[in-house]
């Protein structure tokens, strides 16, 4: 094992799939920072380059460029609002306020910080679970991944306000975010639902186009509002000092980190979760981690740890990824599924194989998410003062590049004019939703895993019938989600209570 | 009574809901299952947030996880920004629909840079000029993506 392992360092030492890794990891750091050019989809437009190379190099080129995609997809998500990444939208929430505040510098550093820390979590849970994983994904079935989405949404819920009455608006959005994921031909009878007779709406709602209108209109308009830079008034310049201050929240946090890559990790091992998941379930759990009302209130408004939990959790949840796909050729995301598929245009076959006769070319794969996350995360670091500044250039001269990523972004999901008219109407949805009041995260979760969701009920209702609600996993996820739901009460009590024992 | 954005907001959210219930009712069972759990929480949920909006509850607490609007402008100059700013999002769009994206790109740059942010001739010509080469070098020549050309140079057939 020991030998596999250290065997499959050099093998992405050598000289050229080094080189591979590095232009693979070149290609990742400006498709993450581009909104619209997914991870996944440019993984399908490299997978003709590998035709003539052998595993050992066309790897780490792959996967190279996959690993990183996230850590630079949280740059564009702080320093302008828009999501580099659909995985990186959690992001936002905090890193783009600290931006507005002049911290810009700091939350780059934290961001990316935490996810190398993120990345090298999930490496390391790569190497070291397969022979534990393997018993907890088989045991999952449909209805407890059902659950297991409910927890999810029932998580973000809780971050919508306090009270009741955010709590209800939290949920009013998630379904919201269900709704729209239904427009299109279901997967079931194959029945048009709210498709208006538009051939262009029969695949559905895109993610790209909803996300970027949701996200980046309102931001947009906002910063026309204000008239002034992202980062308010703050002088060019002194952005990047705040870059050592954001690197050392990481490690000031560092068992919060720790925790959202944990958490990462679990939800990347889980098939067709993935990021977008995992980044809410480890923000929410950011906030709780909360000691006062005051800082339970200043999430969403600039926190730290509002950067670190899903800057981690988009990381590690790559190499836990990796993980079914390979044990068990079930990917876990649509970026592992096209990885899979360039496994067998290289001749390997997931399985017990990767296991045994591959194994250093398994460990390969680990190192390559460590190498590519520490040299990306490097590059960055060294260029971060400039990165930073451009939260500074006048709002007035940014909004029409931001405009033009954002619109780009969007028509490249589909090279449809229909994906534009999705950014318009979410962009107006989305204005509504923050004068209104109405918080967007739910919406975005309860939007990428509505089909899921769907999918899993129908399976375990015709399945199990109604007794799938009586399964022992499903009563103790469900009880989990209720727990999570009440959560933020108590924990509200306890801490006004708290203050007020320490004011008395 | 206090009828405000964020009631018409749970109003529409609720009559959503309802339509999604009727139309689901002509659907197959394995069609209409999903969508009916998931509507009829929905209704009853806005209507919850209705009525509390109409007696005019407040949100607990200093409200949620979000991004919020600057609030430190004058409200008539917020919207007539907001207004002028969704007006150049839907021109942009217009002008893919009727230049196609390239042309499109280059002039509203160009007259955003020009006339919104009163930029200078020099900067305004630099900046369209890079951002039209990067365009059309990555999207175009690297990525081959197709973009859509416009109604005009259908019509007068030059694509």
């Amino acid at each position: 094992m020991f030998d596999a392992f250290t065997e499959g360092l050099f093998m992405v030492l050598q000289w050229k799939p080094f080189i591979y890794l590095l232009i693979g990891s070149f290609i990742g750091f400006w498709v993450g920072i581009l909104p619209g050019l997914g991870g996944g989809a440019t993984l399908a437009l490299m997978i003709p380059f590998i035709y003539k190379m052998t595993p050992q190099e066309a790897l780490p080129f792959l996967l190279g460029m996959h690993s990183v995609v996230q850590t630079t997809g949280d740059i564009t998500s702080i320093l302008f609002g828009i999501p580099g990444e659909s995985t990186t939208v959690a992001t936002i929430v905090d890193g783009y306020p600290m931006a507005k505040k002049g911290e810009a510098g700091r939350a780059l550093g934290a961001a990316l910080m935490s996810s190398l820390v993120g990345a090298l979590f999930g490496a390391g849970f790569l190497a070291i679970s397969i022979p534990i994983v393997r018993p907890l994904v088989l045991a999952f079935g449909s209805p407890e991944m059902l659950m297991v989405i409910l927890l999810g949404l029932t998580c973000i819920s809780t971050l919508s306000g306090h009270g009741k009455r955010g709590l209800l608006l939290g949920l009013l959005s998630g379904g919201l975010g269900f709704l729209c994921s239904l427009v299109g031909q279901d997967r079931q009878a194959g029945i048009l639902r709210f498709t208006f007779g538009q051939l262009y709406l029969w695949n559905g709602l895109q993610i790209i186009p909803v996300v970027v209108g949701l996200f980046a209109i309102p931001e947009v308009v906002d910063l026309a509002v204000r008239g002034t830079a992202i980062a308010g008034n703050v002088s060019y310049g002194k952005l990047g000092k705040g870059v050592r201050e954001g690197i050392r929240d990481t490690f000031r946090h560092f068992w919060l980190t720790v925790r959202c890559s944990a958490i990462g990790s679990f939800i990347g091992i889980l098939p067709g979760l993935g990021g977008g998941v995992a980044q809410w379930v480890s923000y929410a759990h950011a906030t709780q981690s909360a000691k006062t009302v005051e800082e339970q209130d200043a999430f969403g408004k600039g926190d730290v740890r509002g950067v670190l939990g899903p800057g981690a959790a988009n990381n590690s949840k790559e190499g836990a990824g990796l993980i079914p796909t390979v044990a068990f050729g079930i990917p876990a995301s649509s970026g592992m599924a096209i990885l899979m598929g360039a496994f067998f245009l290289m001749g390997l076959v997931p399985g017990p194989e990767m296991l045994t006769k591959h194994l250093s070319l398994t460990f390969s794969m680990v190192w390559t998410i460590v190498i590519s996350n520490i040299i990306i995360v490097a590059v960055s670091l060294l260029f971060i003062n400039k990165i930073a500044n451009m939260t500074t250039i006048r709002g007035a001269i940014l909004i029409p590049f931001i405009l033009l990523l954002a619109f780009i972004g969007s028509y490249t999901a589909n090279n449809h004019l229909g994906d534009l008219v999705v950014t318009l109407i979410f962009g107006g949805l989305g204005y509504f939703m923050v004068r209104f009041g109405w918080p967007r995260p739910p919406f975005i979760l309860g939007f990428i895993l509505g089909k899921l969701a769907e999918t899993y009920l129908y399976t375990s209702t015709t399945r199990y019938g109604a007794a799938w609600l009586l399964r022992p996993k499903v009563m103790i996820i469900f009880c989990i989600a209720v727990a999570v739901a009440l959560y933020p009460f108590f924990q509200r009590r306890r801490l006004s209570r708290k203050e007020a024992s320490h004011e008395g | 009574m206090k009828v405000n954005g964020r009631v018409l907001m749970s109003l529409c959210v609720a009559v959503v809901g309802v339509i999604v219930v009727i139309m689901a009712l002509r659907w197959p069972f394995k069609t209409a299952l999903f969508p009916v759990i998931i509507a009829i929480p929905i209704v009853l949920m806005a209507v919850a947030e209705l009525v509390m909006g109409l007696r005019g509850m407040k949100k607990s607490g200093k409200g949620g996880v979000d991004f919020k609007l600057s609030e430190d402008v004058d409200p008539k100059v917020a919207m007539r920004r907001t207004l002028v700013t969704f007006a150049w999002i839907v021109g942009f769009f217009l002008l893919i629909v009727l230049l196609g994206f390239p042309i499109a790109v280059l002039l509203f740059l160009f007259l955003n840079l020009k006339w919104q942010a009163k930029e200078g001739w020099r900067l305004t010509l630099i900046l369209t000029a890079a951002t039209s080469v990067f365009f059309y070098g990555l999207f175009i020549r690297l990525l081959d993506i197709h973009f859509y050309e416009g109604v005009i140079l259908r019509a007068l057939g030059l694509v």
